[in-house]
């Protein structure tokens, strides 16, 4: 199905799809636009007090919690063409900060330029911690029936959010490389999941070739990965993802 | 039975990728020098070293394996207002620089000076011949502030010319006489 229309992606065509047909492509779509606001949501995310180094984290909290299919139903539902996603980022990013102050059980003046607690900073007794944990919403993923393939179930017990180790993000890369079996591929994945933070835009003027060709081979590369074995085994074997289901 | 990662799981694999590197000391000596930074790119088989000459030049050398032979090779920098909290970029920086077709104990190696001050790793990619856009990649090549002489593009470009796609090589051949007549 194509979502664009002549001044780019059609947002609305794609919460439609989303919400009446269940579809698989616009929900990638929506999880790359969502990617490409990341940079704006982070300097939100700190000019609102959050540390940087905590920035990136309630950020990818917020863009999680946004890809929610019933979230997502539910803003199409209530707001058809008028729905605005930007304002919905805005919100999820808004309640994520306020829970992610609460977590730190005090709020920390922040100095945002020296990316420091400022050091009259009322801090607790005890240990405060920023660490993160998972939305709700994305610690229990549904299976997805009317596929006929056997998903991974029960994220309940994903560990996604823990660190990687170097070893382990090379293995991950490298898995990637083998599964993809094409450089370009590997790059615009590398370039846009990466630490450098891409967008797709950019990522295309890097390798020197169309937005559009990019788009489409990210959106290709990522359906090639999640029915790779070989990745999936890798996943499982670093206990990123639980063990699969086989329902055949 | 195949087993298939959802779209939401693939998503948080890729965000746990994206961590930013660390900076390690180039050398014990240099752990003092807060001029001299090195990069360590497993993934990408790639380690980026900068040195900062002056106030208004940098040093970068970039060492890489046989993934690296012969490579053109585009990077980008993006400078941000260092007295706003916000991520806001302020300037992108681009070069391209050759990778040498020799290697020295299987590493290769290229050294590049940029007339400017820049203090990040800076995105790397490799130009990959079979997709690459000769439109878009001359518009690049054009704004880039560091890059290999056109004679070397030349020699690139007859190099790597059955990698490039059929109908696209008379178009590539004549773009160092291209760039040549424009510049």
């Amino acid at each position: 199905m194509a979502f664009e229309t002549g001044g780019g992606i059609d947002v609305h065509s794609l919460l439609r799809a989303i919400a009446e047909e269940d579809d698989r492509e616009a929900y990638e779509q929506i999880g790359m636009l969502f990617e490409q606001k990341v940079p704006v949501l982070r300097a939100h995310a700190v000019r609102r007090g959050v540390p940087p180094s905590d920035a990136e984290d309630v950020v990818r909290e917020t863009v999680a919690d946004a890809l929610d299919k019933t979230k997502l139903r539910n803003l199409w539902e209530k707001y058809r063409e008028k729905a605005d996603i930007n304002a919905y980022l805005h919100n999820i990013l808004r309640s994520k900060i306020s829970a992610y102050k609460r977590r730190s059980r005090s709020v920390l003046p922040y100095d945002t330029v020296n990316d420091t607690i400022l050091p009259n900073a009322p801090v607790s007794d005890g240990e405060v911690s920023y660490s993160i944990s998972l939305p709700s919403s994305y610690e229990n993923t549904e299976y997805d029936e009317s596929h006929s393939e056997a998903h991974y179930q029960s994220d309940q017990h994903d560990s996604t959010s823990r660190k990687l180790s170097d070893k382990e993000k090379q293995l991950l890369w490298d898995t990637i490389r083998q599964c993809l079996g094409n450089d370009l591929d590997w790059q615009i994945l590398w370039l846009t999941a990466g630490d450098d933070e891409m967008d797709l835009q950019q990522t295309a003027r890097m390798l020197s070739i169309s937005h559009e060709n990019a788009r489409c081979r990210y959106i290709a590369s990522r359906k090639k990965l999640r029915s790779c074995p070989k990745f999936c085994e890798v996943c499982e074997k670093l206990e990123l993802i639980c063990g699969g289901n086989d329902d055949a | 039975m195949r087993k298939h990662l959802t779209d939401e799981q693939l998503q948080r694999i890729l965000a746990a990728l994206r961590e930013p590197r660390r900076v390690q000391p180039a050398t014990l000596q240099a752990a003092s020098d807060s001029d001299v930074e090195l990069w360590k790119i497993p993934e990408l088989r790639l380690t980026v070293k900068r040195r900062q000459l002056s106030q208004s030049q940098t040093r970068f050398c970039f060492t890489g394996d046989e993934l690296w032979c012969d490579a053109l090779v585009q990077c980008e920098w993006s400078l941000y207002d260092d007295t706003q909290p916000s991520d806001d970029i302020l300037e992108t920086v681009h070069i391209f620089f050759k990778m040498p077709s020799k290697d020295y104990s299987g590493q290769y190696m290229r050294e590049v000076d940029i007339p400017k001050r820049l203090q990040s790793c800076p995105a790397v990619a490799r130009i990959v011949p079979k997709y690459a856009d000769p439109e878009i990649f001359v518009t690049r090549w054009q704004s880039a502030l560091v890059k290999p002489s056109l004679e070397e593009l030349r020699q690139w470009i007859e190099t790597h010319l059955n990698d490039f796609p059929p109908r696209h090589r008379e178009t590539w051949l004549n773009i160092p006489d291209k760039l040549a007549a424009e510049s």
